[in-house]
């Protein structure tokens, strides 16, 4: 479900999540995913413009992810929609997850363009 | 393990010809007549692995018997193969209508004859064998819900200076969700909502082990001083649980919902770690607690916040949990309807209030289907 759209290796890697929800239903698909596409040191750009609603198991997911990657800086968010913005202010997960209005903006802080 | 076959035919010289065909596989063949002679058993013909009915067969034949006998739940996962001399598809095709699963064309082979029945008896196990796991895991699930409800509340949880009613209902047996009331040497209750992310058996047991904590590490929830226990304020509560149960532990995280009222000093202290607050419904208005604040386990750096207010005579206290506020429907979400609901239901008593929110619950959702575990309660200051 995470489609490869542009890389640099060794520097970043932006993968748009195709599938329009992040829940119980694939979370577990997500993290292996996301595990796959992991490199040292590279910054993962994740483009959830396509998602249009993430619950608890699908933020455990994107926990894991972070956890997984070890430094939050390498890890992006873009394109949130307004009921994932609300729930990581809800969980005050805005505070510890980058993320940036779309993937352009998240390209520009990679250093990309 | 021997198959039983049955095989229905009215001429003995075919049935002689299956018989012989299937002798050297091993397999106990009994015979029948006709289609009424094998309605007739009834009951009796789950005995049997495998039905071989001949098509063409005086007063009843193959096809309606079949039809008879598979409109019987208990014949439903006998395999049933048609012997037939017709070769029309349409025919054929009538007979898997009928319920059957396969057709044999007369003349048959010994061969072919027995690697039809083997193929099938194969599956049919197979098929069987699923139906018995799943039954297991069924009864297993429900026997797990039975325990975790003996952490919840009793039904019949009482306190003197408070009206308390709650409707809790799992998506599956188990849930994510539990709640739990703790009385404090003060006369102030403690009533929290833990829901864990996602929902099912692991999440049920990271529940489970978090209610156990609290519930038997009695230092987590309050403080003891001269032998009495008093409420500790949210915050601390919060940090203290976090670090018990920090993420990594079960790859999980959860969020929490905690009010302590008092009646005595009518107040109301409350505090959240990444849960939706809870309501308040006053003489005046229905409000959402101005509170926020972290999910547990993972570590922030920003701390959990904690708030007081005023909690009078017939005010009330409304936790319910995330899975309710996130319902859809074709109009959106059903949080946006909780201040008009609750405006209308803040006169009710707390058990009407519990009762006709869930009723608005099940009106919105409409035969949809429900994701998460739902959970509401209602405090009354009496």
């Amino acid at each position: 479900m995470l489609k490869l759209v542009d890389s640099k290796l060794k520097r970043y890697k932006l993968l748009k999540v195709e599938s329009l929800v992040l829940d119980c239903t694939n979370f577990s698909e997500f993290k292996f995913d996301l595990a796959m596409e992991l490199r040292p040191d590279e910054t993962i750009i994740l483009n959830l413009e396509n998602v249009n609603f993430v619950d608890s198991s699908g933020l455990g997911a994107l926990i894991s992810g972070l956890k997984a990657i070890g430094n939050p800086d390498h890890l992006i968010l873009c394109g949130l929609n307004e009921q994932i913005v609300e729930l990581l202010e809800l969980t005050c997960l805005d505070k510890v997850f980058k993320t940036t209005k779309d993937y352009q903006a998240a390209l520009e802080e990679v250093g990309a363009r | 393990m021997t198959h039983r076959i049955l095989v229905v035919d009215d001429s003995e010289e075919n049935r002689l010809m299956v018989r012989y065909c299937l002798a050297a596989d091993g397999y106990e063949v009994d015979e029948l007549d006709s289609g009424q002679e094998l309605l007739d058993l009834g009951e009796k013909i789950v005995n049997f692995d495998l039905i071989l009915l001949d098509v063409m067969m005086p007063n009843l034949d193959g096809f309606e018997t079949c039809r008879r006998l598979k409109n019987q739940k208990f014949a439903s996962n006998i395999p049933v193969i048609f012997l037939t001399a017709e070769t029309e598809e349409d025919s054929r095709v009538s007979g898997f209508e009928a319920g059957g699963i396969d057709y044999i064309l007369k003349p048959f082979g010994r061969k072919e004859l027995g690697m039809r029945v083997k193929s099938h008896l194969a599956l049919s196990r197979k098929l069987n064998e699923v139906n018995s796991q799943n039954e297991t895991l069924q009864a297993n699930l429900k026997r797990g819900a039975e325990i975790q409800t003996a952490f919840l509340p009793s039904k019949s949880f009482q306190h003197p200076d408070f009206n308390i009613a709650w409707n809790y209902q799992p998506v599956e047996h188990i849930a994510g969700d539990m709640f739990g009331f703790i009385n404090f040497d003060d006369g102030s209750l403690g009533v929290y909502l833990l829901d864990v992310c996602g929902h099912g058996t692991s999440a049920a047991l990271v529940a489970s082990a978090v209610c156990g904590a609290i519930t038997t590490n009695r230092k987590l929830m309050g403080y003891e001083v001269q032998g009495k226990y008093f409420p500790r304020d949210p915050s601390e509560f919060f940090e203290l649980l976090s670090e018990h149960f920090p993420y990594e532990k079960y790859e999980s995280y959860f969020t929490f919902s905690y009010v302590v009222i008092n009646s005595a000093n009518s107040s109301i202290t409350a505090g959240v770690a990444g849960h939706p607050p809870p309501y308040q419904i006053n003489a005046f208005d229905v409000h959402k607690i101005n509170v926020v604040g972290p999910i547990l386990g993972i570590d922030l750096g920003s701390k959990w916040q904690s708030q007081t207010s005023i909690f009078n005579e017939n005010d009330k206290i409304v936790i319910v949990s995330d899975g309710i506020l996130e319902l859809t429907n074709e109009h959106g979400r059903f949080e946006k309807y909780m201040n008009f609901l609750l405006s209308k239901y803040a006169s009710c008593s707390a058990a009407d209030l519990v009762k006709s929110l869930h009723a608005q619950i099940n009106e919105f959702v409409d035969n949809g289907e429900i994701k998460d575990d739902l959970t509401i309660i209602c405090i009354e200051n009496k």
